[in-house]
């Protein structure tokens, strides 16, 4: 059992390493995480992570705020690992970082040395790297034998403050004279202006800040004999993430891992000897030294024993020199190469910050004389460039004794040339305290401000010119995340620059308002990354909440080989044409098709989605001229009811005043005595008076709205266009009304005189009708009782008796017959015609053959042609032809032989078609001197007794005739006949 | 109070004379009832007001002026013409008007005759007898007219 132990212990060692990498081969998922481990890193996705500025652990890029280093990469492979993810926040300096993990601003410590008083708030997983510290010194202070602690007694070393070798060097080397210094920088430039003599750091910082800072004078001196493991830091009631992180770390991949060391790590500090190469290396090395070292040794032997004896007497002379001067040389000299290899010129102030002292380089390249600083303070000297502020602020900080760098002035320099110069001070204080003056070094800066001043004008111009376009101008990336962007643009969404730098243009405010519109921008980008110069119409919402239509183009820029390394992106603001061609389109297409009231809403329409307004209304003036009425109003999205305002004080006063107004931002404030804009919450007012053709103003056309109107001269002039049109149809309904009411007018004085006409119609019936009964009545009883008295008294009466009862019996039927004439007259010119085709040959031979019937009917010939069908009241025409014909029997009865002739033939009467039928007989005729009595009413032209007739007869004729559009006249001749026509409308 | 065999209604007293003077050259005076207006008419024919005393039986004939004071002639005929008992006694329309408007409402209510009142009488009775009515006047009323 006794053997067996100890080789079970020889085997458990390998077994255990096995079963490690067995571990570590298996991939992050597979770790097996407890279920609570698992739970723990869900509640805790993010974790906070303290750093501060640690070469090779830790460094920050102050212009990106990215960080590098060591633990860096660590955190990221972790950060995959556990699938949380590490943030990190930054403190000046180390003990902030402390002071922040114990106040629980963070979580966990990027670098630690576990030291017992840190163990009360942390808790620390496994080292990931063992630095080892070395002693710096000052170049010229290296001496053949390497430094090391013990025997430094009492010398001053400059010490991280707060950090566990501060603690450890306390509390081992109580004799060394430890100064404190806030970061490692600063504790290799105390070392470096040879305020302390030595320093304690590792030699990867070292190594850093030599080459970042230019300390050349810096060299290791010896080792320190102290190496650290560092270990990330977990606040101590968080032990569960300390073990989550060894498992992480348990579970990378050997050679990932490696990888990370060997990018940071100095060969020396990377425990070298775990490194077969290393063997192979050292084993050379020391093969080679054992040559030198044997040949050196035989060397040495020859000449020790001369050198001995001449060593032995110099020593004794020089050691005493050697020891007095040795300190003050070195001290100069140190300066002198410190201040005139760094800067140009080094420079002593006393306690009152007078200069007493410049090194000789200074005044040469200073370019003034050393006479001019001596004796004065620094801002006694004739400064430029450099505010009174400035000064003020930099004197208050010299006489509080505290250090400054690069503090900035201009000089004008000997030659007349202005020069820039930069200035480092610290104070210095004596061993009991007291302040001595400053100390500190200037340099000539003026080239390296020239050519700062020359890049930033040459950025500033460029900017200037980009800035200064109307485009939106923009840099992206090939994958399209925003680089550079104008002010334009920037000024369009209303934010700075910071705030999509390194966004993905999509995500921007530019596209935040449309999924379309981003999708768009999507494909252009691709588009572009292959090459393409894109070019698209979309549309970006500005600040302000306005739409603006864009020409967007994105244009890839290649390098020499073709590869897109940049996108250009530029952004047109093509509203403006946009809505013109709009306004245009609006004013044709939609308002051309309607007009009247509903012309106006579509304008108010058209007008108020044009400018993208709430409100929008045509008012006209009331004729008082002090008021207005609105023709159509729009009020968000839908016709809105009309409305009446008094003009005094309202914008709508100024501009039918003053023509066309835009008011973009503000009206309310600009016309607080009207109410309602301030009620409506107003803020932006645009109109234009509308004016008629004789420019006399008519109303006003107003948009309005509660957001600012953009300010663009093209709004006016579209907005008169609708004006103008707006005012052509306000003119044309107005006509149209008056033209409306013009023949309403008309109207009624038809209606009213037709109804005059028919009352008085009525009237002439009535009392014809009265006629015909009342005014026969008396004749009746004439004729009736004269009858009556010859029936009764022939007997009795004289034949001159019974002439004269006879002449009354004739007298009344011939008034009864006159009054029948009259009353045929008078219903003619009342009857309506009632119009039908009449065949006037056929009624003609129903005439011809009643009148046969007549007694002392003549022997006639007749000649009657072929007549036409006419449009005809057949009752009247019959009449006309009766009376006509009659006529001809009655007036040629006497001759032997009555010769009738009927025809008829179309004629042409001023244009219009007639038909003129003539009939002439061969009677006894008339004299055509008295042809203008024939057709009036009881005129006639042969006595009673020689034709019989009432001399109604043509009267009714010329009525009849002209009843139907037609005309009648009469030819004659005395004995020998006479000849009627008469006309009536003759169809085509 | 007999019932006379032709009803006169007339206002005109001087018509009233020549119509009786015409009449009674045909004898036939005493078989006419004389009333001076419309409403005397109907009055007559149905036995009310002061011919509520009258024998029972409608006239033979009715000679009605048009222009009557009260209720005109066309109102009477239309009364008549709509009465089951009255619409067969043969009715004469008498006017001095040759208005065609009161020719057609007259033949359209239903006269038998239309005479324009004659200047000279000897109209009326060839009128009578040219509606076939003169026996009838003289001899024989109409069916269901009572006679004695």
């Amino acid at each position: 059992m006794a053997t067996v132990m100890p080789m079970l212990r020889g085997l458990a060692r390998p077994i255990l390493l096995l079963a490690v990498c067995l571990l570590q081969a298996l991939p992050a998922q597979a770790q097996s995480l407890s279920a609570e481990q698992q739970r723990w890193l869900g509640q805790h996705p993010e974790i906070r992570v303290g750093a501060t500025e640690m070469p090779t652990l830790l460094m920050r890029d102050f212009r990106s705020g990215s960080y590098s280093g060591l633990a860096v990469d660590l955190l990221k492979l972790y950060e995959k690992r556990l699938g949380i993810r590490f943030q990190l926040v930054y403190y000046g300096s180390l003990e902030d970082m402390h002071e922040g993990i114990r106040n629980r601003e963070v979580d966990l410590l990027f670098a630690a040395v576990a030291t017992p008083g840190r163990e009360l708030y942390l808790t620390f997983p496994k080292p990931y790297a063992e630095l080892d510290t070395k002693i710096i010194v000052r170049r010229d202070n290296v001496s053949i034998t390497p430094l090391s602690l013990d025997r430094m007694s009492g010398r001053s070393i400059a010490v991280l403050a707060a950090s566990a070798l501060e603690e450890r060097l306390r509390r081992e080397y109580p004799d060394l004279h430890l100064v404190p210094a806030r970061d490692e920088l600063s504790a290799l430039t105390k070392l470096a202006f040879g305020e302390v003599d030595a320093a304690v750091t590792d030699l990867n910082r070292v190594t850093y800040y030599v080459q970042k800072e230019g300390l050349s004078n810096l060299a290791v001196g010896g080792d320190t004999g102290i190496s650290y493991p560092y270990t990330f830091a977990v606040r101590s009631d968080w032990p569960e993430l300390a073990t989550l992180l060894n498992l992480a770390d348990a579970s990378l991949p050997p050679a990932e891992r490696n990888q990370v060391m060997e990018r940071w790590m100095q060969l020396d500090q990377a425990r070298p000897w775990n490194n077969p190469r290393f063997w192979w290396v050292a084993g050379g090395l020391l093969a080679l030294l054992a040559l030198a070292l044997g040949t050196m040794l035989l060397w040495n032997r020859v000449l020790r024993r001369e050198v001995a004896s001449r060593t032995a007497q110099l020593d004794a002379q020089m050691a005493e020199l050697v020891a007095v001067d040795r300190d003050l040389r070195e001290s100069e000299a140190r300066f002198r190469d410190l201040a005139e290899l760094s800067y140009d010129w080094y420079w002593e102030q006393d306690e009152n910050f007078r200069f007493t002292q410049m090194s000789g380089g200074a005044f040469q390249k200073g370019r003034l004389p050393v006479e001019v600083y001596m004796g004065k303070t620094r801002w006694e000297l004739p400064l430029l460039g450099v505010s009174l502020e400035e000064i003020t602020a930099h004197r208050a900080l010299v006489e509080a004794h505290q250090p400054y760098r690069e503090f900035i002035y201009q000089f004008r320099t000997q030659d007349g040339e202005l020069h820039w110069y930069m200035a480092n001070g610290r104070p210095v204080f004596a061993e009991d305290g007291r302040f001595r003056g400053y100390r500190g070094t200037g340099q000539d800066i003026t080239e390296r401000m020239l050519t700062q001043q020359a890049l930033v004008d040459s950025e500033q111009r460029i900017r200037g010119l980009l800035d200064s376009t109307f485009s939106f101008v923009g840099l992206l990336d090939p994958q399209g995340t925003v680089l550079e962007v104008n002010r334009t643009a920037l000024d369009f969404i209303g934010q700075e620059k910071a705030e999509v730098v390194g966004k993905p243009l999509w995500d921007t405010a530019w596209w935040a308002h449309d999924e379309g519109a981003r999708e768009d921008l999507r494909q252009a980008l691709a588009r572009a990354r292959q090459g393409e110069a894109v070019r698209f119409a979309t549309s970006h919402r500005s600040a302000l909440g306005v739409l603006h239509w864009m020409d967007v183009s994105i244009s890839p820029v290649k390098d020499a080989a073709g590869r897109v390394v940049y996108l250009v992106r530029e952004g047109r603001d093509v509203t403006e044409m946009r809505r013109t061609q709009e306004a245009l389109r609006a004013l044709v297409e939609n308002t051309a098709a309607v007009y009247g009231e509903r012309f106006l809403n579509s304008l108010v329409q058209h007008v108020a989605t044009l400018f993208d307004v709430d409100y929008a209304f045509v008012g006209i003036l009331e004729p008082d001229g002090t008021s207005v009425r609105s023709l159509a109003s729009w009020s968000h999205g839908a016709p809105a009811e009309n409305f009446s305002y008094t003009l005094a004080n309202t914008p709508c006063q100024t501009l039918l005043q003053g023509g066309p107004c835009l008011y973009p931002r503000g009206v309310a404030d600009l016309f607080p005595a009207d109410a309602m804009l301030r009620q409506m919450a107003l803020e932006s007012y645009m109109g234009t008076p509308i004016t008629g053709s004789n420019g006399k103003p008519l109303g006003v056309l107003v948009v309005l709205d509660t957001k600012p109107l953009a300010e663009s001269t093209d709004y006016l002039p579209i907005l008169s266009l609708f004006a103008l049109r707006a005012g052509m149809e306000i003119e044309r309904m107005s006509q149209e009304h008056t033209m409306r009411t013009l023949n309403q007018e008309l109207e009624r004085r038809v209606t009213e005189r037709t109804l005059q006409l028919e009352a008085a119609n009525k009237e002439l019936e009535s009392f014809s009708y009265s006629v015909s009964h009342d005014l026969r009545a008396p004749l009746r009883h004439i004729a009736g009782f004269v009858s009556l008295l010859k029936d009764d008294e022939a007997n009795q009466l004289s034949p001159d008796s019974l002439r004269y009862l006879s002449i009354i019996t004739d007298s009344a039927n011939r008034m009864s017959d006159l009054i029948d004439g009259l009353l045929t007259f008078s219903r003619i010119g009342r009857a309506a015609v009632q119009k039908t085709p009449v065949d006037l040959s056929r009624l003609l031979r129903e005439v011809i053959e009643e009148l046969a019937h007549e007694p002392c009917a003549p022997v006639v010939s007749w000649d009657i042609a072929e007549l036409p069908q006419v449009q005809a009241d057949r009752t009247l025409m019959r009449q006309v032809l009766g009376n006509l014909v009659g006529n001809a029997l009655k007036y040629s009865r006497r001759r032997e032989r009555a010769e009738i002739r009927i025809s008829a033939s179309p004629i042409d009467y001023q244009g219009r078609p007639e038909w003129a039928i003539r009939i002439s007989d061969n009677g006894v005729g008339f004299n055509m001197k008295y042809v203008g009595k024939l057709f009036g009413v009881f005129q006639r032209l042969h006595g009673a007794t020689e034709f019989e007739g009432t001399g109604i007869g043509l009267a009714n004729v010329r009525r009849i005739v002209e009843r139907h559009g037609g005309r009648i006249w009469a030819e004659g001749t005395p004995d020998l006949g006479a000849t009627f026509t008469f006309t009536l409308p003759r169809d085509e | 109070m007999e019932l006379k065999r032709i009803l006169l209604a007339e206002d005109d007293p001087r018509d009233v004379e020549l119509a009786l003077e015409g009449l009674g050259a045909s004898h036939l005076a005493n078989e006419v009832q004389v009333v001076h207006d419309g409403e005397q008419a109907l009055d007559y024919l149905y036995r009310r007001g002061p011919f509520a005393d009258r024998p029972a039986g409608n006239p033979a004939l009715i000679l009605l002026d048009l222009k009557m004071p009260l209720v005109s002639g066309l109102e009477v005929l239309r009364e008549i013409k709509q009465d089951e008992e009255l619409r067969h006694v043969p009715v004469v329309m008498l006017t001095s008007s040759r208005e065609e408007r009161d020719l057609d409402e007259a033949y359209d209510l239903g006269c038998n005759a239309y005479v324009v009142k004659p200047v000279n009488f000897r109209d009326f009775i060839d009128a009578v007898k040219s509606l076939g009515l003169f026996w009838a006047v003289l001899n024989e009323p109409p069916r269901g007219t009572a006679y004695k």
